[in-house]
């Protein structure tokens, strides 16, 4: 649950192949087509996402049952642009974001699996899998696979420095959350050191340093941090002034 | 959740137990208000969200997260919601806290504690 919590937060992250250059409306430009596809599914899915809550409220009210194209985002005809473009630049480093995009965006298991299959049997060595590497406890949760296997093979042949820190960050945080003891832990801490000693993009580095934060003070047996802060009444307090407590912490909130 | 916090602060009311909230919700009045008729007494960190946020540098990605902190300040469990687990978790820090205190026991009728 909480893996799937983190990718999900992973994936607000601008793919660091989309945001970078300005789209040139040149027609052979790879990176213009995939900029375009992007800013198209972005648009879909805004509009879909107000008709979709407004036909749901709608439906409340009437008592009716909620409309089927309420549940399902309107995206198929932009899978398959993905697909085409994917084929387009099949074996080339190209492929990689578009194939990414369908194992990211399909909402069908199979066009979700056939990216995927793609992107492993052709694609493994490229430069441009770090958005894939990124967001891959979710992906290889939608494709039935084993993200840290997946990994291991990435680390031992993938040579481009962004897309192995990108691994090391990833299953240094999947060993973190599957820990179950000191040593599992310090093996976690390891990857996660890797990422700051390869030079990694800042993004990634700081995730890092989030990481090891939480082993080196958040884990079972550590001291706890201070929190210094105000409580509900603007009144400042701190953690250490309940010592000789016992302190049950619990974030949350109505929403 | 709420209504079972509410009877541990109560069952624990005379004993070294604190039950302190991290509120992230973006409306302090909404959720001050929303306090009061949930009758939650305890006392609660006001965390804005955002990267300087005690969420952020505790790494909190899903919501509730919970850790038991003992009397020490030793972090002893995290994520515990069981709520027979809960209590008995807490049972066994407070117990450990009192005895650290000085082995008074205001609640005489707990007995057969296996420390010393």
């Amino acid at each position: 649950m909480r893996i799937m919590t983190m990718t999900a937060a992973l994936l607000l992250l601008p793919l660091p192949l989309s945001a970078q250059d300005k789209p040139k409306p040149k027609q052979d430009d790879a990176k213009a087509e995939y900029q375009s596809l992007v800013d198209d599914y972005d648009q879909t899915m805004q509009k879909w996402r107000k008709e979709a809550m407004q036909a749901a409220e709608a439906a409340k009210q009437k008592g009716g049952d909620v409309p089927a194209t309420a549940t399902e985002p309107p995206v198929k005809e932009l899978i398959g642009r993905a697909q085409d473009l994917a084929e387009k630049y099949e074996g080339k480093d190209d492929a990689v974001q578009f194939l990414t995009f369908v194992t990211l965006r399909a909402p069908g298991e199979n066009h979700v699996k056939k990216a995927f299959t793609t992107l492993v049997a052709d694609h493994l060595k490229s430069p441009q899998l770090a958005a894939f590497v990124q967001n891959l406890p979710y992906i290889a949760d939608r494709s039935n696979a084993n993200a840290v296997e997946l990994l291991d093979t990435i680390l031992d042949k993938n040579k481009h420095k962004p897309v192995l820190a990108a691994a090391y960050l990833v299953r240094g945080q999947v060993r973190m959350e599957n820990a179950n003891s000191a040593e599992d832990s310090a093996v976690a801490k390891k990857d996660l050191e890797q990422v700051a000693a390869l030079d990694a993009p800042a993004e990634l580095k700081k995730q890092a340093a989030s990481l090891l934060f939480q082993i080196e003070h958040l884990g079972i047996g550590c001291t706890v941090p201070e929190i210094e802060g105000k409580d509900m009444d603007g009144v400042a307090f701190k953690l250490s002034d309940y010592r000789g407590k016992v302190v049950m912490l619990d974030f949350w909130g109505f929403w | 959740m709420i209504p079972h916090e509410r009877s541990l602060v109560e069952k624990l009311q005379n004993r070294p137990f604190a039950l302190i909230g991290v509120n992230s919700d973006q409306n302090l009045e909404q959720a001050r208000s929303l306090m009061q008729e949930q009758k939650m007494t305890w006392r609660h960190f006001y965390d804005q969200a955002g990267s300087g946020s005690i969420a952020t540098a505790w790494c909190v990605h899903s919501w509730p997260t919970l850790y038991y902190i003992d009397h020490q300040g030793v972090i002893r469990h995290q994520d515990v919601r069981r709520e027979d687990e809960m209590e008995r978790v807490l049972e066994e820090m407070v117990t450990a806290a009192e005895q650290d205190a000085g082995g008074r026991k205001p609640e005489p009728k707990k007995k057969g504690d296996p420390r010393k």
